[in-house]
């Protein structure tokens, strides 16, 4: 297995600011990606890297356990939007203390997120940022960043 | 179509009712989610449909709660106050404790640490 150089780790900064890119929202480069097929079996999967992600980045129980139930409900809210067929995929970037993440899947033209749901107020209070990312029409996402509570 | 190999396949939650003396024991064991609340629902209110004295959840197997799992307690505890059923819950753990802490529904719920102290109230 090829091992990073430092130069490539670093990108991941950069890749906290998704959609923009010229491959839109669907290529969105961060330094760990999970993609599966937009199924509500396969959520746990990705919930589950998630918390492993944020316990490796010292994360304390409580935060890895926010995290978890945080982009739980992101993949809950995307996949039921899924264009038939889609892949739901997550892209985590861990930096400074914090993670981002960024779970998008394709959608049609009418799809939209709602933000007046208890899940969506579930997500909002769990993480320390969450945004819809609704500017690539082909694709819908969500972004979410929690930061670590340093002692 | 089921077939041996569901039977024998782990579901990812499973329930288990027990009533006795007017009182239902619901025992939860692995993961409460979009994919698990629907069947898990169903159950709850099947339970609360039959007007027992004291509902307990034990949930001490939880190994996960999202927002539907949440949404779920709350619509339950809604739900048992109509029926005047006492709604209680044995939860201990931080897949259980820390969503319901996390989200500020705590205090809404009578929790107990375990099926015999949920009980005996």
């Amino acid at each position: 297995m090829q091992t990073p150089e430092p130069q490539q780790r670093d990108r991941s900064s950069t890749a906290t600011d998704p959609g923009t890119g010229s491959g839109g929202l669907a290529e969105t480069p961060t330094p760990v990606e999970v993609r599966v097929h937009a199924d509500p079996a396969l959520i746990p999967s990705v919930r589950a890297v998630a918390a492993d992600l944020a316990a490796r980045a010292d994360f304390d129980l409580d935060a890895v356990s926010d995290l978890r139930m945080a982009v739980d409900e992101a993949c809950s809210a995307l996949v039921p939007l899924a264009r038939e067929g889609g892949q739901l995929r997550c892209g985590f970037a861990m930096s400074d203390g914090r993670i981002d993440v960024i779970c998008r899947v394709p959608v049609t033209g009418d799809a939209a997120l709602r933000q007046d749901t208890f899940g969506w107020r579930v997500l909002t209070t769990l993480t320390d940022d969450a945004q819809v990312l609704d500017a690539d029409p082909e694709w819908l996402g969500i972004h979410l960043r929690k930061q670590r509570l340093d002692p | 179509m089921a077939t041996d190999d569901d039977l024998t396949a782990e579901d990812p939650l499973g329930v288990d009712v027990q009533r006795s003396n007017g009182a239902s024991v619901i025992r939860l064991a692995g993961e409460i989610d979009m994919l698990t609340t629907p069947a898990l629902r169903a159950k709850v209110n099947e339970e609360l449909q039959g007007k027992p004295t004291v509902l307990v959840l034990d949930m001490l197997s939880v190994e996960f709660l999202g927002s539907s799992g949440l949404a779920l307690l709350v619509e339950a505890l809604d739900e048992s106050r109509n029926r005047d059923v006492a709604l209680r819950l044995v939860a201990n753990s931080r897949p259980v404790s820390r969503p319901l802490q996390a989200t500020g529904l705590t205090d809404l719920f009578a929790l107990y640490p375990s099926v015999e102290a949920a009980l005996a109230g």
